[in-house]
């Protein structure tokens, strides 16, 4: 074999490889993206003018500048529009449904169709209506079927009786002004009321009868809820017809107190813009439809956390989809089989990938290429870890909460400083690629403000696979656009004069339809303190203590702190 | 080669950087001369009003009685080839007042800025119903003052 022989060789690979590369990354790659790089380039609507100290107003590229944000449901009555409530999101289920689908709950072996749960639910409203009660105190997770059937009767009276479920996050220590019943998981629970029981009109306790402690006259206002559903039937009809003034949209919803006692509020539509903004968010051809299976850890549907979980529920079953509630701890892939779309919390998701059996040297090779696949942009389910079990999922949505909730929901007067780091708690961008490219599913990012936002505050798009280099992902996340509910501004603070409002930095200001209000006076009159500080009174929530930027492409980019 | 030696080696593609933090010559940084930067509201003088017709300026804004708005939404009515596309980036009083749509009407940018008081009641009447229509409508993002050595 001569040298010029070989160098023709290597001249001619040479030429096909870079020629391949050529043809691949300028015409056959494209054709295969979910989401071109212009569109993943403009993610938001941004107003053309802005305020002094402050970011023009962002929102997500579904509800342009000029049209209205995500307002509800956008039912007809007559010639009028409604937004629509739990009525009729409720009505609307069984319709769908006719009661067939099903919810498992935890500690329940069987599923439970939505005509049984239907059934208990109105059994207990039934019930709970003789007496003219005001709120109801849910303490117990309403990831259990006593929990779900208790929070949906409350949820029944909110539009029918007018008492309000009031999530709590553990038993009140301070009475609680009108709240006449209180929901608790155990008599463990009860027997630690310690007198606070003569607090409430009636007390459902979540446990066996034959378990009760023996009760002296006056805790004759205690009831089981096996007591409050006897005779209750597999239903599947719920009748609401709206009334013509509208009012029921703007009834309350739900009471949410926080673990630090700020107590909010929030109205109907709170609950249909969430649903909507749920719904609006998947893209054309990969819609919510009735074989979807929503699976939520069941450590997001404790009492007062619960309130991120209703839109995507009632989202799915709206669509006549199902839902199932698992143990975090007890959730592996192959308890997926049946899920299509899982809710579950970013520090978890490890865990799942470790549960999954070791794989060989050629699915690392797969891994890789699907990780390499993805960051340009195409979906690829090559390195699924589990195929079999997780053949259904689509989509997985990593919830990840603000740093101090806390702050936010006291609306200090005094900014902190904002105190960078570049440890990530979140997944890096590269990270999010191995879990896409492992669950061969669509992983999106939601970011939360427990207690105060319903629903997520932005999260990334389901087509979004970018990957950003180490020093971008070292300093900031990407949560994507904000949701179709909500638009938001940064604002210039004296604390932080490092961070640039001309390069689009500062603090997270929002505005919207899925946001609390205040119930204590003191709170409320310190949000429109600071409401008046950074938005001139127009409706404007400052985030204390979120500190980021808006990217050129319309995303908010939040600092690792 | 990025794509054949990320299959081959294993890497993966990275993204431009949106943030503008790490000052990459990809980054985007802030560049007050792309059309798509926002306007600071605040005060306008005629010269620097009337680059915003629509046409210099994608954004479009009118001032009334000393008032600026932004009417970019209206763009099929203030914008290149709309009707109304002589009020754009200009005081429109006296035109909305005389429910005229001229370009003599108008004052260029390099003129005082129009006092109104030759103005009849009935005009000052149909100038109120146009700036509250505006007013409804459109954001009011500053106010048209004089440039001193052009207006005054």
């Amino acid at each position: 074999m001569d040298w010029s022989f070989i160098l023709q060789l290597l001249i001619t690979i040479l030429v096909i490889v870079l020629g391949a590369n050529w043809l691949l990354s300028s015409f056959l790659l494209d054709f295969k993206r979910d989401l071109t790089a212009v569109a993943l380039a403009q993610q938001a609507s941004v107003s053309s003018v802005r305020n002094e100290n402050e970011t023009a107003y962002y929102r997500s590229i579904l509800v342009p500048t000029g049209f209205p944000l995500t307002t509800g449901l956008g039912l007809s009555l007559k010639y009028k529009i409604r937004n629509g409530n739990f009525g009729d999101v409720w009505n609307a289920t069984m319709e769908v449904s006719k009661g067939r689908n099903t919810i498992k709950l935890v500690g329940d072996e069987k599923s439970y169709s939505l005509g049984e749960i239907n059934g208990m639910a109105k059994r207990i409203l039934q019930k709970l209506s003789v007496k003219k009660y005001k709120n109801i105190g849910i303490s117990a997770s309403v990831a259990t079927v006593e929990g779900f059937s208790l929070t949906l009767a409350s949820m029944m009276a909110s539009i029918k009786t007018g008492s309000v479920p009031h999530f709590l996050p553990a038993v009140p220590r301070q009475r609680v002004a009108d709240l006449d019943v209180l929901i608790i998981d155990s008599w463990r629970s009860f027997k630690m009321l310690n007198g606070s029981e003569d607090w409430y009109k009636l007390i459902i306790v979540c446990d066996v009868p034959t378990k009760a402690p023996q009760f002296d006259l006056d805790n004759n206002h205690v009831i089981t809820w096996v007591e409050l559903i006897d005779g209750f039937g597999n239903d599947p009809e719920f009748q609401y017809t709206p009334p013509d003034d509208n009012s029921d949209d703007k009834k309350l919803f739900a009471y949410v107190a926080s673990p630090w006692n700020g107590t909010n509020s929030f109205n109907q539509i709170c609950l249909v813009s969430n649903i909507a903004e749920f719904i609006k968010s998947f893209p054309l051809g990969n819609e919510l439809n009735s074989s979807d299976h929503l699976t939520i850890s069941a450590k997001l549907a404790s009492s007062s956390a619960s309130l991120q979980i209703w839109g995507k529920l009632f989202a799915v079953l709206l669509h006549g989809g199902s839902a199932s509630f698992v143990d975090p701890a007890a959730l592996d892939c192959k308890s997926l089989h049946k899920t299509t779309l899982l809710i579950i919390e970013a520090k978890d998701i490890t865990k799942l990938t470790d549960s999954a059996s070791e794989k060989g040297l050629v699915h690392k090779f797969y891994l890789s290429w699907a990780i390499n696949l993805l960051s340009e942009g195409i979906f690829t389910k090559i390195a699924k870890i589990e195929p079999n079990a997780l053949e259904k999922l689509r989509c997985v949505y990593l919830a990840e909460s603000v740093k101090d909730a806390e702050v936010i929901s006291t609306f200090p007067a005094k900014i902190p400083q904002l105190k960078k780091t570049n440890k990530r708690i979140t997944p890096s961008t590269k990270q999010l690629n191995k879990i896409r490219a492992q669950f061969g599913s669509r992983v999106v990012l939601e970011l939360y403000c427990p207690y105060t936002i319903m629903g997520p505050i932005a999260h990334t798009n389901f087509y979004d696979y970018r990957v950003f280099d180490s020093s971008v992902d070292n300093n900031v996340v990407c949560y994507g656009p904000l949701s179709t509910t909500l638009e938001g501004k940064m604002v210039e603070t004296e604390t932080n004069p490092l961070l640039n409002i001309e390069k689009r930095q500062g603090m997270l200001c929002i505005r919207g339809f899925s946001i609390g209000k205040p119930v204590e006076s003191n709170r409320l009159q310190n949000a429109m303190n600071l409401a008046e500080k950074f938005g001139g009174g127009e409706g404007w929530m400052p985030l204390v203590g979120i500190f980021g930027l808006w990217g050129q492409d319309g995303c908010l980019y939040t600092y690792n702190q | 080669m990025s794509f054949i030696k990320n299959l081959l080696f294993g890497g993966v593609k990275t993204s431009e950087d949106p943030t503008g933090l790490t000052g990459s010559a990809g980054s985007n940084t802030n560049d007050s001369s792309k059309p798509s930067e926002p306007v600071v509201a605040g005060n306008f003088f005629p010269r620097t009003l009337s680059k915003f017709n629509g046409h210099d300026d994608e954004k479009i804004f009118i001032a009334i009685r000393g008032k600026v708005y932004d009417c970019t939404r209206g763009r099929q009515f203030y914008g290149p080839s709309g009707p109304y596309t002589n009020f754009a980036g200009h005081d429109a009083s006296r035109g909305l007042a005389l429910n005229s749509f001229d370009l003599d009407i108008i004052n260029d940018w390099d003129q005082p800025i129009d006092p109104l008081t030759d103005l009849t009641t009935e005009q000052i009447d149909a100038l109120d119903e146009w700036q509250e229509h505006f007013e409804n409508k459109y954001p009011c993002i500053g106010t048209l003052i004089p440039e001193p050595g052009v207006n005054v």
